[in-house]
């Protein structure tokens, strides 16, 4: 399998390489890794002052970008078949997406940046959910400790967050295969907002009790899971509201988490408040697949 | 595998390549000078010195930029992958100069920073002087306590967009210049129209003598008026520099250079020969010769020229100035970026930061360097824009000095091959770079006198003179310094002498 890394010389650039090298080493096929590293592609329209210097700039740029490059290297595995693509773009999302297409990437890598203001993940993370056609790995900082301790080591087992709207089978057929692939256990949960009526139920509108709506949320999901053939754990979570149930969810360290995007986003990622809420809050790497991977319905849309 | 096999690259891949025609070149050329913004700070200034044969000294100022520019284009051809006077200096003369050569450019960019903020500042508050009628709050400009915290605030604004990388588009550069344009001819034909209508302030019909370069009177006079003037043609140079950038890069940086030469040639003619029909260079009201008038002529002349009209000359001005301000910063932090990489300067200098992929510690010290200038000047000097202008001049010449002589020195061995190559790698750097270096130090002498350019002086030694001087020695004593702590590079083992 391949993976394309947006990587940066920091600690952020490093967690999504560090990432993508643990779920790059558990898997049973022979991965290869491209960090792609993005240069801003110069307007001549904008530094054309006396000193600029475009091309000396760019020299000395180079250098640094060569020396980054090789210290990323030395970060991964001899097991691992790494190369570094150096890419100038508009964007740095842009540059990933376009380096992505250039190798036939299966998984972007990318690590979020954690605002204090704002429900953001960075411009970067947020351009990628919003346009790119292949899963889109979140390499969140938090798990584990900052010195990098208690790393995370793999994924030993999927956690696939299903809601009961059109799509859900999309994104539980993606976790069991690739669950499967790594032999690993596949684990379903549904996050049920009580507070919130209609989110999260699908049947009837006539204002079934919190026990109620949970049965009804475990039939639906359990269906898909019959539906797809798939030995997994089901959890139904409920809280007041989306929040109080992520809090619920039981994590282990290794655990990989796997949700679709949100059907706003027609054939690209884009993600939904619940979606959003999982991401910032799940203590291990997030996957977000868009609803048009392989093996989705593609009647489904629309 | 090698390490390097793994690396896939794309060669410059930073510049954008074939993209800029004549009439794309004509647009950066006048955004880089920004006539709006340096006509308001020159104008003045030079007519206290020239009196009405500003026409002549605008003209006779562009010969020797145009004689450096050529060498520079030279040099640019031949060492492609480096092109500022730092690097250009250092291997044709040796560490030495070309440190100094390097610090005479940031020196330069940093005064013209400081004074671009000072004048984006004046025009804010006028601007919104005319919006609310208020001439309170047009007045705030003159107030200290209001006037350098404005000014920190652009220039932290400006290092703030220039670290995060954030470029101006082709789009809004377009309508900067053309509204640049526009409100510049439209104040030079309104200045007319009141010359012609009998309602000039002071209507002084435009003669031909106003062009006479020999009618300027004394030598001080004549390079006190052209080393100003060498500064409204400041960046004309980097549309002949272009070229890979360009569709053609056989004809279209000759092409838009020249283009952008008419093109700006003739606004200031225009609005230097309006100015003076209308207000007239007399020492009095309106007059170009009033001391009051002097620091920025458009904020005292767009009201009564252009009526209320007139806050489309603040709102010029301003855009000018602003985005000016930003891509400018480009240039000092770029130098020192360069120099920290080669070790010319403390390591920290050549940082680049990782996501941004932007002179880090660079960009910040040029943007501080700025502000702590304006502070002293606007403390020590009650004419502070119109002394950093013309120790502007007076360090353009410096440093643009240094690079055409850099042109002549490097091509040593070989510009006796061809006709060409005599005329414009040795015969134009050298008569360009020697002129800007006598003109470097005639200033100098000249403004010893404490009654040089705007009177400011500090225990009788002329203002200028002392900011020109006090850049240049500490530029010494930090060579010095360094020389001591970093001697790598003064032994040319980090960017060695060619040839």
């Amino acid at each position: 399998m391949r993976y394309t890394v947006g990587y940066t010389a920091d600690a952020g650039g490093r967690a999504a390489l560090e990432t993508a090298v643990a779920l790059a080493q558990d898997g049973e096929d022979t991965p290869e890794l491209d960090l792609v590293m993005v240069v801003p592609q110069q307007s001549p329209f904008a530094a054309s002052h006396p000193g600029s210097d475009p091309a000396g700039y760019e020299h000395i740029l180079d250098a640094q970008l060569r020396e980054w490059a090789k210290d990323a290297l030395a970060m991964v595995p001899e097991s691992i078949t790494a190369h570094v693509l150096i890419r100038a773009a508009e964007s740095e999302a842009e540059g990933i997406l376009a380096a992505a297409a250039e190798t036939g990437a299966e998984l972007i890598v990318v690590a979020p940046r954690t605002h204090l203001l704002g429900r953001s993940l960075g411009s970067v993370a947020s351009a990628l959910l919003h346009s790119s056609p292949v899963p889109v790995l979140l390499a969140t900082r938090r798990h584990g400790d900052p010195d990098g301790e208690h790393q995370w080591a793999g994924a030993a087992r999927v956690t696939a967050f299903l809601g009961t709207r059109e799509g859900a089978e999309a994104v539980a057929a993606t976790a069991a295969r690739l669950a499967q692939r790594r032999h690993v256990p596949l684990r379903i949960v549904s996050l049920v907002s009580l507070a919130e009526q209609g989110s999260a139920s699908v049947h009837d509108a006539g204002g079934p009790g919190p026990e109620d709506r949970v049965a009804l949320v475990r039939e639906v999901i359990e269906d898909i899971a019959g539906r797809a053939a798939l030995a997994c754990e089901v959890l139904v979570l409920p809280g007041q509201d989306i929040d109080d149930a992520i809090a619920t969810v039981p994590w282990q360290r290794d655990d990989l988490a796997l949700l679709g995007s949100s059907r706003l986003g027609g054939h690209r990622l884009f993600l939904g408040s619940t979606a959003y809420k999982v991401v910032r809050s799940a203590p291990v790497p997030v996957v977000v697949v868009p609803r048009t991977v392989p093996h989705a319905s593609e009647g489904g849309e629309a | 595998m090698s390490t390097d096999t793994r690396i896939s690259d794309q060669a410059d891949k930073g510049l954008a390549k074939g993209q800029v025609g004549a009439f794309g070149l004509l647009v950066i050329g006048i955004s880089t000078i920004a006539p709006a913004y340096t006509l308001t700070a020159a104008l003045g200034p030079t007519a206290a010195e020239v009196g009405t044969h500003l026409p002549a000294i605008f003209l006779a100022g562009f010969v020797p930029m145009l004689l450096v520019a050529l060498g520079y284009r030279e040099l640019n051809n031949r060492m492609p992958d480096a092109g500022t006077t730092f690097t250009w200096a250092t291997r044709a003369f040796g560490p030495w100069v070309g440190w100094m050569g390097g610090w005479g450019l940031i020196a330069a960019t940093v005064i013209v920073l400081s004074n671009l903020a000072a004048v984006a500042t004046d025009f804010f508050y006028i601007m919104l002087g005319q919006i609310f009628s208020s001439d309170a709050l047009a007045g705030l400009k003159d107030d200290l306590w209001v006037n350098i915290p404005t000014t920190l605030a652009f220039l932290a604004l400006a290092v703030w967009i220039s670290y995060r990388g954030v470029q101006t588009t082709m789009v809004v550069q377009y309508v900067l210049v053309a509204f640049q344009v526009i409100v510049l001819v439209w104040f030079a034909i309104a200045g007319f129209v009141h010359l012609h209508q009998g309602t000039a302030f002071d209507p002084t019909p435009p003669v031909w003598e106003w062009f006479n370069p020999l009618g300027v009177g004394d030598v001080s006079t004549f390079t006190a008026g052209v080393s100003l003037s060498i500064f409204i043609f400041w960046g004309w140079d980097v549309t002949l520099t272009m070229n890979e950038e360009t569709k053609d890069p056989a004809r279209t940086p000759g092409r838009g250079s020249t283009l952008t030469v008419f093109v700006i040639i003739a606004l200031y003619m225009l609005v230097a020969l309006s100015v003076i029909a209308f207000a007239g260079v007399g020492t009095s009201g309106l007059g170009l010769g009033n001391p009051e008038n002097q620091e920025s002529i458009f904020a005292v002349l767009a009201t009564p020229v252009m009526g209320p009209f007139a806050i489309l000359m603040s709102i010029a001005i301003l855009t000018s100035s602003a985005s000016s301000l930003q891509s400018t910063m480009v240039g000092p932090a770029r130098t020192l970026l360069s120099m920290g990489f080669f070790k010319a300067l403390p390591a920290a200098f050549g940082r680049i930061h990782p996501r941004f992929k932007s002179p880090t510690v660079a960009t910040f010290v040029s943007g501080v360097a700025a502000g702590a200038f304006y502070v002293v000047t606007r403390l020590l000097s009650e004419n502070a824009l119109w002394d950093t202008v013309t120790a502007l001049g007076m360090m353009v010449c410096f440093y643009y000095g240094i690079t055409a002589l850099a042109c002549v020195w490097w091509f040593r061995l070989e510009f006796f091959r061809s006709v060409r190559a005599v005329i414009l790698q040795f015969l134009f750097p050298l008569i360009g770079g020697i002129t800007l270096l006598v003109m470097f130090v005639k200033t100098a002498l000249d403004s010893l006198n404490p009654d040089y350019g705007s009177g400011s002086n500090v225990g009788g030694v002329g203002m200028v003179f002392i900011l020109g001087m006090a850049i240049i020695v500490i530029g010494l004593l930090l060579m010095g310094y360094q020389a001591l702590r970093r001697p790598g590079f003064f032994r040319g083992e980090t960017l060695p002498r060619d040839r």
